[in-house]
């Protein structure tokens, strides 16, 4: 039964520093609720794990086990799109600063 | 050629010292003196030989790729008073005569765009090629609902008015196919010119190579999902 009680702990860490973050706002609102949501639906599985074998034969999963590893792919897939959108965002930043400071030389 | 001083020739370059001081007299030689040259961070004498040959250079302090360099190109000739812009590449694939033809055709039959295209009469082009352009366009169809035969084309012609409508947001390869989805939404007059391309050696290392459509086609679609 001491797994649940690091699983705990640990939830609780990342919840503070969730908390932290939030108030320095290095994270929006929606974020924050986003893996406050994924965090406390950790502690809760860790506690009951009947809820997962519950959820995976809902949606027709055979071995219980394989749901989180289904939900944690799908939340990488995300993540990773996020990002890439990020990154070309960050890229066109660039690119309008370059070619600001490359119009400016000509105006004098 | 009825406005030949309002007339600007933008010509993108990367490292293409090479080639680049050929294209410029080359355009010069058919009456087309004003000329702009990116100089995308190159790393050799991009930048003296196109000021040495007496264009206006405007440098990008750090690579950006073709979009990146099209967008200040086509708005450094919009602040240079341009009614018309053209853009070639620096590779020498394109014939300057081609290019003058381009400009004459949107002039006379007041179009917003033109594109040469290689395919609308594909003689002397790679099969390869060929066929890595048709899944360009077909793409570039899916996604945007325009057709040209060359979406790929680094020739093209914009009147002022299209110029300034032209919203590009892609720094890479990926322009081309921006570009007509801009075509599209801004419903620009826009048609086709045929133009033979001229394939060395030296433009096919240059060029876009086949396997670049996955990677274009994925960046598209972020756009799209912005």
């Amino acid at each position: 039964m001491t797994v649940q009680w690091v699983v705990l702990a640990f939830v609780a860490i990342m919840i503070v520093k969730l908390t932290l973050d939030l108030r320095r706002s290095k994270i929006s609102e929606s974020k924050f609720i986003m893996w406050a949501v994924i965090w406390l639906a950790l502690a809760i599985i860790a506690f009951f794990p009947e809820i997962v074998f519950f959820l995976a034969g809902l949606i027709g999963i055979e071995r219980a086990k394989d749901l989180p590893i289904y939900l944690s792919i799908i939340l990488l897939f995300y993540l990773v799109f996020k990002i890439g959108i990020k990154i070309e965002n960050i890229n066109h930043e660039i690119t309008r600063l370059v070619k600001k400071l490359a119009l400016e030389k000509h105006k004098k | 050629m009825k406005k030949p001083n309002r007339t600007w020739v933008v010509i993108p370059a990367y490292n293409e010292e090479k080639t680049l001081g050929e294209v410029i007299t080359n355009l010069k030689k058919n009456s087309l003196k004003n000329i702009i040259v990116i100089n995308d961070g190159s790393e050799d004498r991009t930048e003296e030989v196109a000021v040495k040959m007496g264009a206006k250079v405007y440098s990008h302090l750090i690579n950006r790729g073709l979009g990146g360099a099209l967008n200040t190109g086509i708005s450094a000739a919009l602040l240079n008073g341009a009614e018309i812009i053209a853009t070639c590449d620096a590779d020498g694939q394109h014939n300057p005569e081609d290019v003058k033809r381009a400009i004459d055709f949107l002039d006379k039959d007041n179009l917003d765009v033109v594109i040469g295209s290689r395919l609308l009469n594909p003689e002397g082009m790679p099969f390869l090629r060929r066929i890595g352009n048709k899944g360009f366009n077909f793409i570039t169809f899916l996604l945007f609902g325009i057709y040209s035969t060359d979406t790929q084309s680094g020739l093209r012609v914009f009147s002022k008015k299209a110029a300034e409508k032209l919203k590009i947001k892609t720094s890479k390869m990926e322009v081309s196919s921006e570009i007509i989805k801009e075509i599209g939404r801004n419903k620009l007059n826009f048609k086709e010119i045929s133009i033979k391309a001229i394939y060395t050696d030296y433009s096919m290392e240059k060029g876009q190579k086949n396997t670049n459509a996955f990677n274009i086609l994925y960046k598209l679609f972020l756009r799209r999902a912005m």
